[in-house]
């Protein structure tokens, strides 16, 4: 379902909480609304089920204004998250859950299997939570309690304001992970509002800013933090936006497919293959089998110790690698911890795909940063 | 009708300061038997849950059953009417107010408040005096208020045993069917009930100690 | 007092059976105008009715019954009808009391996720705030059943009938035994009725709100 506004605004008395919001919001993504407070991103949120009145302009469901929609019926098929999640604590965790469904007059069979299914999807174990009542659970299992009961009647789309505004930070990145494991799985259209730039950073796949009732910028997350489009949101991304780029970026963008390696497989002594180092003015490089596979690594230093003819599959280290989809963080957090200077790209099955470099990940930082002169 | 309160005020005022009197004699006397009890009863709880049940019961018979009772009684040692059994019924019904608060204040002292205390040094008794009781206080304001209130009622209908107070306008005026007596009776006793309340409402908010209120606030 | 009982049963009983209907009329129909008062009140747009109500009946809860059937009977005379109006009003002050505290004090993120699933006002209503707020409404209800079944004695004063009577005449009297069996009897009904109603909350509220006693 597409989801139009339309010169969205909203006003209060002489206060113009949204002024001419004219946005999109793409399908199976999950955009974030962002912004200070005040900026009327929750006015925007609930505007979109209708909890708020629409002052001027509109917001189009498929072509269909919203002012067309019965309310109660719009608000039925929209899934509604909020901090304070709001769990009815007279019901037990499937009558919470089941709200809506039986609102709808599902069957009842119907709803105890979407019921099982959903509390599997957020990771709380069917029999043992489904008779249990709120003041028996703790506070991140409320939250995502509060998630099943919004996706429960399978919603064409899912509003959540500040879901996990109120959940300590630990417990925070827990379940932000989850979710998207969650959205990897079912890819729901989300707008979802928050004020803290990480948590959009890491869940959203747009981000659209807000000020004072104003769109600033509405792009691709990367777009929004490689391109900002003035000082403002700059601001809002934190003088550390390259590092956060890094979180976004993977490895595939930024990998070299042309590496040097030594051969496994006992075809090499420690000679020649120290040779073969001195030649490219190395310090070590990566073993790989005849398959292509992932052997380790050697260092020039451990082959001139060594005995020149033993051969150098003893002498090699084991060595930690990444995969294409992992990011340039987890990169150079390897390249920390194990002292090399390139960490090596495997698939699924440790076949060598190629390397990623020191430099590589350094001019990425450059080039988000706008730096990319020295 | 209205001509008559103006008229009569001086035996309104009379009777009302002869009310506020009874009252005024019950209350402390609550206070004394009731916190004690409270207090004594706090640690066994299956014990203060029987004394709870049994004063509540005591407050579900009828003020006149109870001031016959006490007529009867206290007939032997001249005391059977009149004020004696306004007070005695005063006391008794406020028994569950006083005896309840009392509970609640001492057992809703926070337990880490008390672990230090005695971390510092503090004797039983101390902490009780110096920790429970003064936190205590507003909660125990509220039961006095509770009984107060009660007393305006139960002193109004001690009348029919012999007390003066306001109760005075109302039966007189119903055995002489004078509206007019009945309806300043009825009004009077009302307006005290709620000015009682109020004004122990603010003494209670007075003696309340701030950090406490702050709290509340919260 | 038992051979009084024994002996005058029928009279006892005829006495037991006026005071109850005084006391279900007058209840009954404070439970219902109450909770009507306390709903109405509480709708979203009319808190600033709800907030005055409460503060009304708040001071209201004061005033001692006998002032209330003393007003009723000098504009409605003597008799069980009068002393039922005094009774219901009497009532009603507790019942409305805690039941709009009772819906003012549901938590509004509870509403507001409500609304935003495609609860209709009324559905949210039923559905949530009431069973939300069965505790302070059942409270005020009992509060409510024990003051009017003490207060049904005293209207005996304006001829209401009732177990009032016959403390009344044992007072008259002097008769310990009339005096203690309506003492009894009153104070067995009260406890009796509490009972009841205590028996009815604990079936009617969620085991969700049952907050575990230490």
């Amino acid at each position: 379902m597409s989801i139009e506004c339309i010169n969205l605004t909203k006003r209060y008395g002489n206060v113009l909480a949204v002024d001419k919001l004219n946005i999109t919001f793409d399908e199976h993504k999950l955009s974030i609304l962002i912004g200070p407070s005040g900026c009327g991103k929750t006015t925007v949120l609930t505007m979109l089920n209708h909890l708020t009145s629409i002052t001027d302009g509109d917001i189009r469901y498929d072509g269909v204004s919203i002012k067309d929609i019965d309310p109660i019926e719009l608000r039925r098929s929209i899934g509604y998250v909020i901090q304070e999640i709001g769990l009815f604590p007279h019901m037990t965790v499937y009558e919470n859950i089941a709200t809506v469904p039986r609102l709808l007059r599902w069957p009842e069979e119907k709803i105890r299997k979407r019921v099982d299914e959903l509390l599997e999807l957020v990771n709380l174990a069917p029999d043992q939570f489904r008779n249990k009542f709120p003041s028996e659970v703790s506070g991140g299992q409320r939250q995502r309690i509060g998630v099943a009961r919004g996706l429960a009647a399978d919603p064409e789309f899912l509003l959540m304001d500040e879901p996990f505004g109120a959940i300590d930070p630990i417990n925070r990145e827990r379940l932000q992970d989850s979710f998207l494991e969650i959205q990897r799985r079912i890819q729901k259209t989300i707008v979802f509002v928050t004020h803290d730039i990480r948590e959009a950073v890491k869940l959203g796949d747009k981000i659209a800013i807000l000020r004072q009732g104003r769109l600033i910028q509405y792009d691709e997350t990367l777009t929004v933090i490689n391109q900002p489009e003035n000082e403002f949101v700059e601001n809002l991304l934190g003088s550390d936006r390259a590092l956060k780029g890094l979180e976004l970026v993977r490895v595939r963008d930024s990998f070299d497919t042309n590496f040097f390696s030594l051969p496994a497989g006992n075809a090499l002594t420690a000679k020649k293959a120290l040779e073969q180092l001195r030649a490219e003015h190395r310090t070590f490089g990566f073993l790989k089998t005849q398959e292509g596979r992932l052997w380790g690594y050697v260092l020039a230093r451990d082959l001139e110790r060594a005995d020149s003819e033993h051969s150098i599959d003893d002498l090699a280290k084991s060595v930690e690698s990444i995969l294409p989809y992992g990011t340039l963080m987890e990169a150079i957090t390897l390249m920390v911890t194990t002292g090399l200077t390139s960490v090596p790209v495997v698939d699924d099955h440790d076949i060598m795909q190629g390397v990623i470099r020191f430099r590589d990940v350094f001019d990425k930082v450059a080039e988000l940063a706008g730096t990319a002169d020295e | 009708m209205f001509s008559y309160i103006v008229e009569s005020w001086s035996t309104v005022l009379a009777q009302l300061l002869r009310q506020l009197g009874i009252i005024g004699i019950s209350l402390p006397i609550a206070v004394a038997l009731g916190v004690p009890i409270g207090v004594l009863v706090s640690h066994n709880r299956r014990l203060a849950r029987i004394v709870v049940g049994v004063a509540g019961v005591l407050m579900t018979i009828p003020s006149l059953a109870l001031f016959g009772l006490m007529v009867i009684i206290l007939a032997p040692f001249h005391a059977g009417i009149g004020i004696p059994p306004a007070v005695v019924a005063i006391v008794i019904y406020s028994l569950l107010p006083m005896i309840r608060n009392t509970l609640v204040a001492v057992q809703a002292v926070d337990p880490g408040m008390i672990k230090a205390a005695t971390g510092m040094g503090m004797t039983n008794g101390q902490i009780l005096f110096r920790v429970r009781l003064p936190l205590s206080v507003p909660v125990i304001m509220a039961g006095l208020r509770n009984a107060a209130v009660l007393g305006v009622s139960v002193t109004t209908i001690a009348y029919l045993v012999g007390a003066k107070g306001l109760g005075y306008f109302i039966f007189a005026g119903l055995s002489r069917t004078r509206l007019d007596m009945i309806l300043t009776g009825a009004v009077v006793v009302g307006i005290l009930g709620i000015a009682t309340n109020y004004l122990l409402l603010l003494v209670e908010d007075l003696i309340t100690p701030k950090g406490i209120k702050i709290t509340r606030a919260q | 007092m038992i051979t009084y009982l024994s002996q005058n049963s029928s009279y006892v009983l005829e006495k037991l059976g006026q005071h109850v209907m005084l006391f279900l009329l007058s209840w009954i129909l404070a439970m219902a105008i109450g909770m009507i008062i306390a709903i109405i009140s509480t709708r979203p747009g009319n808190e600033q009715i709800g907030k005055i109500l409460i503060a009304v009946t708040g001071a209201a809860q004061a005033i001692p019954s006998i002032a209330v059937i003393a007003l009723s009977y000098i504009f409605l005379g003597i008799g069980a009808t009068p002393a039922v109006f005094a009774l219901f009003i009497y009532s009603l002050v507790p019942i409305t009391f805690n039941a709009a505290s009772g819906l003012l004090n549901v938590d509004p993120a509870m509403k507001r996720a409500a609304r935003g699933m495609g609860m209709t006002n009324t559905q949210i209503l039923f559905r949530i705030e009431i069973p939300v707020s069965v505790r302070p409404i059942m409270a005020g209800a009992r509060s409510a059943a024990t003051i009017t079944i003490g207060a049904a004695t005293i209207a005996t004063v304006i001829g209401a009938g009732g177990l009032g009577d016959i403390i009344l005449i044992g007072l008259r009297l002097m008769e310990l035994d009339m005096i203690l069996a309506g003492a009894v009897v009153t104070a067995a009904l009260a406890v009796a009725v509490d009972g009841l109603l205590a028996l009815l909350e604990r079936v009617t509220i969620s085991p969700g709100l049952v907050t575990k006693e230490i």
